[in-house]
Parts: C-alpha cells; sequence; structure tokens
C-alpha cells in the first residue's frame, strides 16, 4: 500500500498499483524503493486526490500507455471519443474539471489528462469566440487596435 | 509633450475612477453630459490668453488647442484602453480555466482541431480560427502552437498561406474532399450534420476546377506532405502533374468515379516513384500500374474499381509480399484482364493482417487470393463471393484451417436470408467484432444458391469452435428441410441455435427421434418471431427423453428455452414447455 498526502494534510493509503498509474508517483516508488514514508502532493487537494484516485482505481488492470501509443498520438488519428465510463466519471463543474486536468498533468497520468482535454475540446468544438468566452466566463481582453487586427485577419469569414 | 502625458494623464484617470468607485450610483449619460457642461463652462475663461490681439494668432491659438485637444483624447483613449485590456487580462487570469499551462491549452486546442466535425464548421467556427478571437492568451497559444495549422483542405484553401507559415516545418496534411467524407461524432444531430455536409460540398464544387492548381502551389512545401486525400481530381495517372518527390507522405489516398483502366508509366512516374514513408495507399478508379514503386512497406492497402490491361494477379501477390507489416488489404471490383493461372506453391505470410476485404472480383481471383496468403489468427475476413457458393472461394483441395485460421475460431455463427441475397456473420463472441463476414448477391437463384452455400460450407469449413448458430429468415420455399438437416448434421457440437422468422417446418427436422438425430449437444434454443404449436413442445420434449431412442450420454438435455416475440399457440403452451425445461418468455 501507499501513503499519499494532499496540500490540505489529507492522507489517502491506496494500493501500488492504483498510485501507480500516476508516472510521477510511480517513479518516486522506484527510486525510493520500499518505504512506508507518506508521499508528499503539494499540488493536489483532497477533493481534487480522491476523484484521481477514482479514475486510477477503475482503470487500475490497463496496460500503461508505452512511449510508441504516446508517439502515435502526435498523429492526426487524434479523435475526441470518451469511453462510456470515463464521461460518467468526467461529469463535473468546470472548477473541478479544470482541478483534474492540473492533477492529472502534475502526476503525470497521461489518460486522465486525455479525458479531460478532450472534455473541454468537445465543450469547445463549433462554437464562435464569443460563444467560448461567455462559456468559461472569458472576457475579452483584446484593445480596439487588435480587434480591428482580427476582425481584418476574419473577412474570409464573411467572404462564405 | 510626452512628459506632460506621462505626468499628468494616469493621475487625472486614477483621481477620475477614485471619484466614480466613491460614488454609489456610476453617473449615466445624461449626468456626464451636465458635468462636462459646468466644466466647459468653469474652464473656459482660463483658456483664453491675455495677448491674443492679431486676428493671425487667434487662428493660430485655435489650431493649437484643437490639435491638443486631439492629442489629449488619443492619449486618453489609447491609455484608458491600455489600462482595460490589463484589467481584463487580470481578470481572466483569476478565471479557472487559467490556471491550466500553455501546453496543456495547446493540448486541448488540438484535440478540438482533430475533432470529428471540425472539418465541416463555418470557418468562424472551426478551430483553430475561432480560438484565436478568444483572448491574448489563446491567441498566444493558439498561433505559436503548429500542429493547429497543418490541414489544408477545400475549405480553408483560400487561408493556405497563413497556415503554412503557422505550421512551420510540421507536416502537413492535405484533404480535397467533398462534405460526405466528413462526419460528426455520434452525439450529434443528423440534420445539422447533413446541412454542414452540403455546404461543404457546395464549397467543394465551388473550387473543384481549381483544385489542381491548388495542390500544385503547395509543390514548394511537398517534402513536408504528409497525407494526401483527393476525391474527384484526377492527378495521377500517365501524364500526372504531381512528378517531384514526397519523402515523408504516409497517406495516400485518391479517388475518382467510374472504373479505372490501368495506364503504363511514363516518364513522369507520380511523384518520381520517391515514396519512401507511404503506408496507406487507397486507390479507387485510379488505374496505376503494379510495378510502380510505390508499393512497398504499405501498412494498409486499398484498391477498388480497377481493370488491370498489363498488371497480372502474380504482380499484386509479389506487392503484398513487399508489405509484411500490412494490416488491412481491401480489394473490391478489381478486374484483370490475364486469367489468375496458378497459385504460388509458396504462399507468403502477412502476419500483420487485420481484416481483409475481398468484394466483386474477376472469376478465380478470391481463390487465387486465399491460395497465396497466409493468414494471422486475428483476421476479420469481409467478402462477397459470387453467386455459384463457396466451393470456388474455399476450393475443396484448400486447407481452410491452415490458411485463415481465424475461421477456426468462430464460436457464433450467423446466417441472415435477406431475399436476394444471404449474409454470414461469424465471432467469437456476441459483442465481438465480425470475424467472417459473406455476403452472397444471389440474385435470380436465390434457392438454389441458399442450399448450395449451406451445405458446401458446413462441408468445406471447418468451423471447429462453433457453440452457436442463428438462423434468420429462413424460409422452407427457399431452404428445404434436406439442405437444411444436412449443414446442422455437420455441427452436431453447437450447444445453441437460434431460429428467428423462419418458416416451422425447419423446427420439425430438430425433433429427435429414431432416425433423427440432429445438434445432440444443443442446451439452448432460441426462438424469435417464430409460430409455437404443439410441434414446439413435442420437439423440447423429444429433446429431454431421448432415451427412448439412444442410449444415455449420446444426447445432451434440453436445458433452456428462450421465447421471443412469438406468436399462435403460446400461451397455452407456455405451462407445458415450463414443466420440462427453463423457460423464458417475452
Amino acid at each position: 500500500m501507499v501513503n499519499l498526502v494532499t496540500s490540505d494534510n489529507e492522507s489517502f493509503t491506496v494500493e501500488k498499483a492504483v498510485a501507480s498509474r500516476s508516472v510521477l508517483i510511480k517513479n518516486m516508488l522506484e527510486d525510493v524503493g520500499e518505504s512506508d514514508q507518506p508521499i508528499p502532493l503539494p499540488n493536489v487537494t483532497a477533493s481534487v486526490l480522491k476523484k484521481v484516485l477514482e479514475y486510477c482505481d477503475h482503470h487500475k488492470n490497463e496496460p500503461m500507455p508505452t512511449s510508441e501509443d504516446l508517439a502515435a498520438e502526435d498523429t492526426r488519428k487524434r479523435t475526441t471519443d470518451i469511453g462510456e465510463w470515463d464521461q460518467k466519471f468526467i461529469q463535473v463543474d468546470q472548477e473541478m474539471l479544470f482541478e483534474i486536468i492540473l492533477a492529472a498533468n502534475y502526476l503525470d497520468i497521461k489518460p486522465l489528462l486525455d479525458v479531460g482535454c478532450k472534455t473541454v475540446a468537445n465543450m469547445i468544438k463549433g462554437k464562435t469566440p464569443e460563444e467560448i468566452r461567455k462559456l468559461f466566463n472569458i472576457v475579452n481582453d483584446f484593445t480596439p487596435e487588435e480587434e480591428a487586427q482580427i476582425k481584418k485577419e476574419n473577412e474570409w469569414a464573411e467572404d462564405r | 509633450m510626452d512628459a506632460i502625458i506621462l505626468s499628468h494623464l494616469p493621475q487625472l484617470i486614477q483621481s477620475l475612477c477614485h471619484q466614480f468607485r466613491k460614488s454609489d450610483v456610476m453617473p449615466d449619460q445624461e449626468n456626464v453630459a451636465q458635468i462636462i457642461q459646468r466644466l466647459a463652462r468653469d474652464l473656459a475663461p482660463s483658456y483664453i490668453p491675455d495677448n491674443v490681439d492679431l486676428v493671425k494668432r487667434l487662428y493660430e491659438e485655435c489650431e493649437a488647442v484643437k490639435l491638443a485637444r486631439n492629442f489629449a483624447i488619443d492619449a486618453i483613449r489609447l491609455y484608458t484602453e491600455q489600462v482595460i485590456s490589463a484589467l481584463r487580462i487580470r481578470h481572466n487570469e483569476m478565471n479557472p480555466i487559467y490556471r491550466l499551462p500553455n501546453e496543456v491549452l495547446a493540448l486541448i486546442f488540438q484535440f478540438t482541431e482533430s475533432s470529428r466535425g471540425n472539418t465541416l464548421c463555418p470557418l468562424e467556427r472551426r478551430a483553430p480560427l475561432n480560438l484565436l478571437g478568444v483572448s491574448k492568451v489563446w491567441r498566444d497559444v493558439a498561433l505559436t502552437t503548429p500542429q493547429l495549422w497543418t490541414k489544408i483542405d477545400a475549405m480553408n484553401a483560400s487561408l493556405k498561406s497563413k497556415f503554412m507559415e503557422r505550421s512551420l516545418s510540421y507536416p502537413l496534411y492535405i484533404d480535397v474532399l467533398p462534405g460526405r467524407e466528413y462526419a460528426l461524432s455520434d452525439d450529434e444531430d443528423a440534420s445539422e450534420l447533413s446541412s454542414r455536409q452540403k455546404e461543404v460540398s457546395k464549397a467543394f464544387d465551388r473550387q473543384r476546377n481549381h483544385f489542381p492548381d491548388f495542390i500544385e502551389s503547395l509543390q514548394p512545401h511537398a517534402e513536408r506532405w504528409a497525407s494526401l486525400r483527393l476525391q474527384g481530381i484526377k492527378m495521377l495517372g500517365s501524364h500526372t502533374l504531381l512528378h517531384f518527390p514526397v519523402p515523408k507522405l504516409e497517406v495516400l489516398h485518391v479517388h475518382t468515379s467510374g472504373l479505372g483502366t490501368e495506364a503504363r508509366l511514363a516518364a513522369n512516374t507520380p511523384f518520381g516513384g520517391e515514396t519512401p514513408s507511404l503506408r496507406d495507399l487507397h486507390l479507387a478508379g485510379i488505374g496505376m500500374p503494379l510495378d510502380w514503386p510505390a508499393y512497398v512497406g504499405l501498412t494498409r492497402l486499398h484498391f477498388e474499381r480497377i481493370r488491370y490491361n498489363y498488371s497480372t494477379i502474380q504482380q499484386l501477390i509479389q506487392i503484398l509480399a513487399a508489405c509484411p507489416l500490412l494490416e488491412a488489404l481491401a480489394l473490391d471490383s478489381i478486374q484483370f484482364a490475364s486469367p489468375p493461372g496458378t497459385a504460388p506453391s509458396q504462399p507468403i505470410h502477412l502476419a500483420h493482417l487485420r481484416h481483409m476485404k475481398l468484394n466483386g472480383l474477376t472469376r478465380g481471383v478470391e481463390s487465387y487470393v486465399l491460395r497465396s496468403i497466409l493468414f494471422p489468427p486475428f483476421l476479420r475476413v469481409e467478402m462477397t463471393p459470387r453467386v455459384d457458393g463457396v466451393v470456388n472461394i474455399f476450393p475443396p483441395d484448400l486447407r481452410i484451417e491452415d490458411t485463415i485460421p481465424s475461421i477456426g475460431r468462430i464460436r457464433h455463427l450467423t446466417i441472415q436470408d435477406q431475399n436476394q441475397s444471404f449474409l454470414m456473420l461469424g465471432k467469437i463472441a456476441d459483442n465481438d467484432d465480425t470475424l467472417l463476414a459473406l455476403d452472397f448477391e444471389t440474385n435470380g437463384h436465390h434457392a438454389s444458391t441458399l442450399s448450395n452455400v449451406l451445405i458446401n460450407l458446413s462441408r468445406h469449413v471447418p468451423f471447429a469452435a462453433l457453440e452457436s448458430i442463428t438462423l434468420d429468415g429462413f424460409d422452407e420455399r427457399t431452404v428445404g428441410t434436406t439442405p437444411f438437416s444436412y449443414m446442422l448434421l455437420q455441427f452436431p457440437n453447437i450447444t445453441s441455435l437460434t431460429l428467428i422468422s423462419c418458416s416451422s417446418s425447419l423446427v420439425d427436422v430438430l425433433i429427435i427421434s429414431a432416425i433423427s438425430l440432429l445438434c445432440r449437444s444443443l442446451e439452448t434454443l432460441r426462438l424469435v418471431n417464430m409460430h409455437v404449436s404443439k410441434t414446439t413442445v413435442a420437439l423440447v420434449e423429444s429433446r429431454i427423453r431421448s432415451n427412448y431412442f439412444y442410449a444415455p450420454g449420446t444426447v445432451t438435455p434440453l436445458r433452456r428455452c428462450i421465447l421471443s416475440q412469438c406468436y399462435g399457440e403460446v400461451r397455452g403452451r407456455v405451462p407445458q414447455l415450463r414443466e420440462l425445461v427453463e423457460l423464458e418468455w417475452y
């Protein structure tokens, strides 16, 4: 078993197979060898780690992505399809969604990072810039000069 | 002037902002006008210089005041716009999505750009173009992620130069395809899909005449081409304009309508014969000769609607031998002018082939291909054999279990009679991919063909692992009880039989008697949309009391009977059936 300690000082004891879905933790475990020492995760809160561990537990028996898998992903075959379980898992509010993505990035859990990024990509696709801003509560921070430049660039859109 | 602006303007704006922040209510337009008027009254006298006594000097003073005003307005506008922009940037920085590092944002953008349906979007909604207008950070990330700018197609052809510049030296993916070639994801609206596809097709048709020039204009970047997919443009062939090397080209799909007749290679060989990276080749209606040097090291090969006047099937097999890592092979409506001849004594081994489709081939070609190749056990085979049945496809002297070992792994076989054709599907499990799909067109000879195929299939194809058979739509007028019984006789070890919408006379042959013993291991019988009568009860009873005729252990007693959407005497017979076996009825 592995003991993980979150930024808000909560401890999680999990199976090694579950914790090792994180390449960061896996490497740490390999570096320190057999040890009862808790592993601090200063960038992850308890509520987020709980969710991340739920994902890791569900996928613990799946093969880890190889470097060849990761290289193959650089091709045009990248899709935004998400498995059924993963879709349900990632149905969270935006705040939690971005926290999960951040945690997956920090903990180096590529499949979870992809699920999070695909979810955001699916939210974005087919939307205008204004619709995207509204979706994520982003404000338009372009100066009028920049806006004019963008409008000029976008004259193609009015050609069609 | 700079010093004046720098020393006074920020102070002026900040002081005013301070005043506005202090008041509970922001001044509306009316209030602002009143304040300005009051200020103008109070300030006006102090602006007139004392020593202005000449007309000329008065005019000059007016011009100076106007210039000062315009300068001050511009300075205020620019300064306040920058302040507002900075405040908005700060606002965005506190937004949860802004916590994502740029490389993660870039990954999200790449998923958005490569998502299904993105190509169908109007440009203002299509990634990466829509991402540029969201905010400064998004714009910077989109512009500095070259992978987002590598896909050039009919819809963004007018922006080609921007895509070229922003994609830096990354591989290019060039598509000239009509809308129907692009699909949305399953969860998207079909009517929306259709209208978007029509829009793209309209744009495609509008620009069709310009595509050859468009493709040629990309020649200076030929060393970056990774994928080229063309539809409806004849750019390959004996007089191709594409005669330059494409060292990184991995995917080449060229699709034109009609039958492509083989042309001999001319001096200007397509791509100069230099396609060392080519892995996925799909030619439809384009008759490139089989001595084209491109056919080496492929992992996917698709030939469709081609008549080879000079090349031979032997050359085709040589090509396959030069592609030992081939994963998918499709030969669809391929004709050879020369007869196939005798298959090679030493078949080639395609150990990685996962999917093979053979459709509409000239007589003897299917058989030649099957005899010439050794296939791996995970191969999925899809064939549309000619009506003269399986004998020609799987000749009796061909050891199919060795040639196509995946057939030996099939556990579930479904045969559907579809009036003008019939379909055979073999799987390992219900929810697995189909390992064998045979689609027989039987126009005009349906009954005789179906019977012939059923007899020959069971005789020549060793379904060693077969556990269950589903027969769908079998009518006694097309499949007599004799071929039906003969087929079942070849599969004594099946444990499950499903009959869907079949003639009830076919059920009768399953009754065990002194002279009939079919499917002796049958444990589960499933009847769907079938007539239920006393014969059904007799069938079930015969299968659990077979020791009237046979020694114990000869026949496995029927354990389970499932009736689904059946008709006839269902309600009346259910109690009797329940007494005999475990019954499911719905």
